[in-house]
């Protein structure tokens, strides 16, 4: 006979119920699939319309790869969504108590909250960022130079973009965990994604030079670049760099949350 | 068993409990009884380990909640029936509950058809009436089959048929041995309901035991008629009594028994047409425990009647 003492195997599977047996996941993984797919084909479409005129620079600094990627500047809101929500709900509606009630060792139930998010938000991004990319090059072929996933760069590319959108989430359920209501955490992340940039904007030159490439939606740039600018860090750097924030909002998250009352 | 040892617990600036420290034992039901914020929910938060106390500890067969291997398992409660997702069925929170706890999903579907809502288990718990999410949260704490049960104001919303199902159901709980403990701000609903009472205020312990404990040690008053009301009040006054004008022969007299009432009424040479002991009722019981302790307490009509 199996042991009957609560596990992590047994916390997440609990967790994998609660994150598919809600509207609010499965609509933002719809609007994910769609959002980046969806305007990848309209993006690659339109490219390819109007490559017939497009300038000689422009053409120069074409990446196949990056533009068949382009819904993801707008899936990164879905995914943070989705990432906010897995936690906040359970605090808004109060359920936080019942799952506290049900499993109280609360770094297990934080633990087994991320295995479901992580996972789940891996494979589903790595399915779309390979079809949003396939996609874009099906369009692309014989009109505009297509990128194949037999170089190293471009694979590595494709994959670092649903590594990306994986990061997000997390970053999102992460700030969801220290603000413990959604409307403030969709727009703190939110904020952190297009109020960061405009605020870096309006600094001095040589600040933004030395500060854009550590803002979170430039490490995006960075990691879904064949070839990033170079003042920009470069796609492992950025990842790394990104890896750090998310960990480090997750460890205040946790640490708030073995300290606060439910 | 549950233990409640010297617990204490601060908010910011406010002490919502105050160095409590009483058992629960199993076999029967148990009572927590207080006032409107009296500090009965921050106890059973707790108790379930979701607030951390600043004093002292509450255990559960002398194990701390977050200890248990399988909470579910052993504690069953009722805190709040609105918590749970809104979007999620009845069945899918449930089915979420036993997973955490390796409960057997077979026992979803019993407690669901047990508490009665086992046509309503594919609809989104945010459309329930309250009285259909009390019946959920007993579904719930039912789940792991615990040995104690743990329900914080469960009669609140359900209809008298539901508030007749859920007293029986306690009864049929403790027979089976198991630890009950039911928070209410109602006597009434406790004296039906309840072996043991423990009645707190403002956070405090205030008294402890059956019902007719707690109205045996109730002082009652005493009612008496007699043809010359006015002197027999004098009388009664210099022995002590706190004396009260009813109507023009009556008077209704405390701190003296209706034994020593008529006594005096005879030694003064005053006829008694009536004389009536009168017992406490379970809800002046209350009302006197815990009259200095009521946080939210309305003022007497009359003051606001004078301006």
């Amino acid at each position: 006979m199996t042991s009957r003492n609560q596990t992590l195997t047994s916390t997440t599977k609990s967790e994998w119920i609660k994150f598919r047996s809600v509207r609010s996941s499965v609509m933002g993984f719809i609007v994910f699939i769609v959002l980046t797919i969806g305007l990848g084909i309209l993006i690659t479409a339109v490219i390819r319309n109007h490559w017939s005129h497009s300038l000689p620079a422009d053409r120069l600094t074409f990446d196949p790869v990056t533009t068949s990627l382009a819904g993801t500047i707008f899936a990164q809101f879905a995914v943070g969504v989705i990432g906010v929500l897995f936690i906040s709900s359970e605090y808004s509606s109060g359920a936080i108590r019942t799952t506290l009630a049900a499993v109280p060792n609360r770094f297990r139930l934080i633990s087994a909250k991320l295995i479901v998010l992580v996972v789940s938000m891996f494979v589903v991004s790595e399915i779309v960022c390979f079809s949003a990319f396939l996609i874009g090059q099906a369009i692309y072929r014989g009109v505009v130079p297509t990128a194949s996933l037999s170089s190293g760069v471009v694979l590595r590319t494709v994959i670092l973009a649903g590594v990306y959108l994986t990061l997000l989430s997390v970053l999102g359920f992460g700030i969801g965990l220290i603000l413990r209501q959604s409307a403030a955490s969709i727009s703190t992340f939110a904020s952190l994604l297009l109020v960061l940039p405009l605020i870096i904007f309006f600094l001095p030159e040589s600040w933004q030079n030395s500060i854009t490439k550590f803002e979170p939606s430039a490490i995006g740039r960075e990691m879904m670049s064949t070839s990033p600018p170079s003042q920009l860090f470069g796609a492992w750097t950025g990842t790394m760099l990104l890896i750090i924030y998310v960990a480090v909002v997750m460890c205040v998250g946790m640490a708030l949350m073995q300290r606060r009352d439910a | 068993m549950l233990k409640i040892d010297h617990l204490t617990k601060h908010y910011s600036d406010t002490l919502a409990v105050d160095d409590l420290d009483f058992e629960v034992k199993p076999g029967v039901v148990t009572g927590f009884l207080g006032p409107n914020g009296s500090g009965k929910s921050t106890t059973m938060r707790i108790i379930l380990g979701l607030d951390r106390p600043t004093k002292g500890r509450a255990t559960i067969n002398g194990q701390n909640y977050a200890d248990l291997k399988a909470p579910l398992r052993e504690v069953g409660a009722l805190l709040d029936a609105k918590a749970v997702h809104p979007g999620r069925t009845a069945r899918n929170h449930l089915r979420a509950l036993a997973a955490s706890n390796q409960i057997k999903m077979s026992r979803v579907e019993e407690v669901l058809d047990f508490a009665g809502i086992g046509s309503v288990a594919n609809k989104k718990v945010g459309g329930f009436s309250l009285g259909m999410s009390q019946r959920l949260g007993i579904a719930g704490a039912l789940l792991g089959d615990p040995g104690v049960l743990l329900f914080d104001e469960p009669v609140n919303g359900l209809d008298p048929e539901g508030i007749r199902w859920i007293r029986e159901f306690f009864r049929s709980l403790a027979k089976e041995g198991r630890t009950v403990f039911v928070s209410s701000h109602l006597m009434s609903e406790m004296a039906v309901s309840a072996d043991q009472i423990i009645v707190i205020g403002r956070g405090r312990f205030i008294t402890q035991g059956s019902v007719d404990d707690l109205t045996a040690t109730a002082k009652g008053t005493v009612f008496v008629r007699a043809s010359d009301a006015a002197a027999l009040s004098s009388v009664l006054v210099t022995q002590h009594a706190v004396v009260e004008e009813v109507n023009d022969h009556g008077l209704s007299v405390s701190g003296l028994t209706s034994d020593e009432v008529g006594t005096a009424a005879f030694a003064a040479g005053i006829t008694i047409f009536e004389l009536t002991p009168e017992r406490a009722s379970l809800e002046d019981v209350f009302m006197d425990l815990t009259a200095d302790s009521v946080e939210y307490g309305a003022t007497n009509l009359g003051t606001i009647h004078d301006e």
